[in-house]
């Protein structure tokens, strides 16, 4: 079997690096040595480490403390030193964001033959997350940045779901066993635990685990459940539902009571298209409702209502000369929708006034593709659309994706696609 | 005496030890120096000051058994922060071996090195530290990462970057026809 270039590039380096190499004693080095030593050595006691639990190891002189004046001293300069330090590492460090509302741009996870890279959307750059011989996919951030989960593939048709850090280091396996057919991935507004939605026993279905895999249970929803959205106070979730004649509606779970309360009753031959997409304020959310007109033709449509069920959904106004508006985003300083749009003669993806639909920016998409669905950057400066090459909801998605950034501002192209082959997930990063 | 011992007495001021783990470690720390930096000079450079940051933290090692590895960290902080410093492309030197001339039959052998010395050249000096330290030091991409203070992924990439653009620029036929099957590298 040939051996695959790069694996002949890694086998030949050691030695051929080490050849280059040719390590020897430099000159310099004596002299390198005397000048070194003859400076001071920082005292022991300057290092904050050193005043940890020691281990049986360290044998150094620790100097103690002869009188209370020098025992204060020190220990006002190792708290000096230990803040210091914390300052230092917290302004290197990417400030957790909040679960609502405006936020920083992190990296944007994508899927890259099974494995899981952030792409850095101001620079291009591509780094690795999840690398190796599994098949990876799937990625979703929590809502404050911290933390990523995603699928791994054990075959066709089941999955793990793991949650590590936003590095894609520390991954643990959360699902006490393979799931069938995971749908969707969310993360709690609280980050501690996520909600999978897969197959129970044929039936689409919400577990809830904790980000340590603690916790794992089904939720107790009769008949199939879909496509959920946390409310942002972490008490409910609100998600699709599927009557025995195909028909969907929407429907609250609360977590506290356990009780399920419907929102919009499922209307034969109709359909949500897509998830919910909750305001950030918590008030209210928006879907996209197909109906059917009863002549083997229908109209899509954005509507919004209260998480409570207190008032009826209303549609956003729309441009007439639409077919279809669907699979909304709720921007995140809540004043506007991204969704798409097609026209008889073209697709968009369009933002506007998430009350009264005006102040439209479209961008024009192409024409041929059955689905888009939309999310907006964490500062909402530009919407990332994902172009599927399946319809949104009843078959299976393929694995045709194209990613496009667009500017929210002006509909102007900002990035064209990466080589992705799943959905995308946006980092929040706090301000 | 062992490393350990040396190392103990080092932390707790005594030059001699000092000296005595310098030595030992001078050639790999000189060599790691110079395959990062590229310039003879700023490797004599950063291993001027892996030296003093080592001599002066010595005391703060908590394990002493991790001095090694340590040391390398220093090494390669100080080869990135002199190129940080100084803010100007390495100076392209080829690290010439300072054997005898080549022999007819070390022709080949001196092509491979001269093609890798090129590759090496062409990448930054961040992605360059990951392949030295990896390749060279033969450590293991998590410690690579721990040691750079970079996550390990970003590692792996800039690995991965780095040996794509070394395969384009070098003939991997012509190495693995020349050189002598490895095992147990992998």
């Amino acid at each position: 079997m040939d051996m695959h270039p790069s694996a002949r590039l890694e086998r030949v380096l050691p030695e051929l690096i080490d050849e280059l190499a040719e390590a020897h004693t430099p000159d310099y080095l004596e002299a390198a040595i005397e000048r070194a030593s003859s400076r001071p050595q920082r005292p022991a006691w300057t290092f904050p480490e050193r005043w940890l639990p020691m281990d049986t190891v360290a044998t150094a002189q620790v100097p103690t403390a002869r009188f209370p004046m020098r025992a204060l001293g020190i220990l006002a300069l190792i708290a000096l030193l230990i803040a210091g330090a914390f300052i230092v590492y917290t302004g290197a460090q990417s400030t957790p964001a909040p679960p609502f509302g405006l936020a920083e741009n992190g990296h944007i996870a994508i899927v890259s033959n099974g494995d899981l890279r952030a792409v850095d959307q101001v620079t291009g750059e591509v780094t690795d997350l999840v690398t190796g011989p599994e098949d990876d996919a799937h990625p979703v951030f929590s809502l404050d940045g911290t933390r990523l989960a995603f699928q791994r593939r054990i075959d066709a048709s089941t999955s793990h779901v793991l949650v590590a850090a936003s590095d894609g280091t520390d991954a643990t396996v959360v699902t006490p066993e393979p799931l069938t057919d995971v749908r969707t991935i969310r993360f709690s507004p609280t980050t501690d635990q996520v909600l999978i939605e897969a197959a129970r026993d044929g039936v689409p279905s919400f577990a809830l685990v904790g980000i340590d895999g603690s916790g794992f249970d089904w939720l107790a929803i009769d008949g199939p459940a879909e496509r959920a959205a946390f409310v942002p106070d972490g008490g409910a979730i609100v998600f699709v539902t599927k009557a025995a004649d195909g028909g969907e509606g929407l429907a609250r779970f609360d977590f506290e009571t356990g009780q399920t309360t419907e929102l919009l009753a499922a209307v034969p031959q109709s359909f949500i298209v897509g998830p919910p997409s909750m305001s950030p304020d918590g008030q209210g959310f928006a879907f996209g409702f197909w109906v059917n007109n009863g002549n083997a033709t229908g109209n899509a449509r954005i509507y919004t209502m209260p998480v409570d069920g207190s008032a009826t959904h209303s549609m956003i106004p729309a441009p007439l000369d639409i077919c279809c508006q669907a699979n909304p985003a709720w921007s995140n300083d809540g004043t506007r929708i991204a969704s798409q749009r097609i026209y008889g003669d073209r697709q968009v993806v369009a933002t506007y006034d998430a009350t009264d639909g005006g102040t439209a920016i479209e961008f024009v998409a192409p024409s041929d593709v059955p689905d888009i669905t939309v999310a907006w950057s964490p500062d909402d400066r530009y919407v990332l659309a994902t172009y599927w090459s399946a319809y949104a909801s009843g078959s299976e998605r393929t694995t045709e994706l194209q990613h496009v950034v667009i500017d929210a501002t002006n509909g102007a192209l900002v990035e064209s696609a990466w080589d992705n082959q799943g959905p995308a997930s946006w980092q929040r990063v706090g301000r | 005496m062992d490393q350990h011992g040396l190392v103990v007495r080092a932390q707790r001021g005594d030059r001699h030890a000092f000296a005595e783990l310098a030595r030992v470690s001078g050639a790999r720390l000189d060599a790691t120096a110079r395959l990062i930096l590229r310039d003879p000079d700023l490797a004599q450079d950063a291993v001027q000051e892996t030296l003093i940051r080592a001599w002066r933290g010595l005391p703060g090692l908590r394990d002493p058994a991790t001095f090694d590895h340590w040391l390398h960290s220093l090494v390669a902080h100080a080869c990135i922060d002199l190129v940080r410093k100084r803010r100007r492309r390495v100076v392209e030197v080829e690290l010439t071996p300072i054997h005898e001339s080549p022999t007819l039959d070390d022709a080949a052998r001196v092509v491979d090195r001269d093609l890798l010395d090129r590759a090496l050249a062409r990448l930054e000096p961040e992605a360059r530290a990951v392949v030295v330290l990896h390749f060279y030091l033969d450590l293991p991409l998590p410690r690579v990462a721990d040691m750079l203070g970079i996550p390990t992924g970003t590692a792996k990439s800039r690995l991965h970057r780095s040996l794509a653009t070394m395969r384009s620029l070098m003939s991997i036929d012509e190495i693995a026809s020349t050189t002598t099957a490895l095992g147990g590298r992998i």
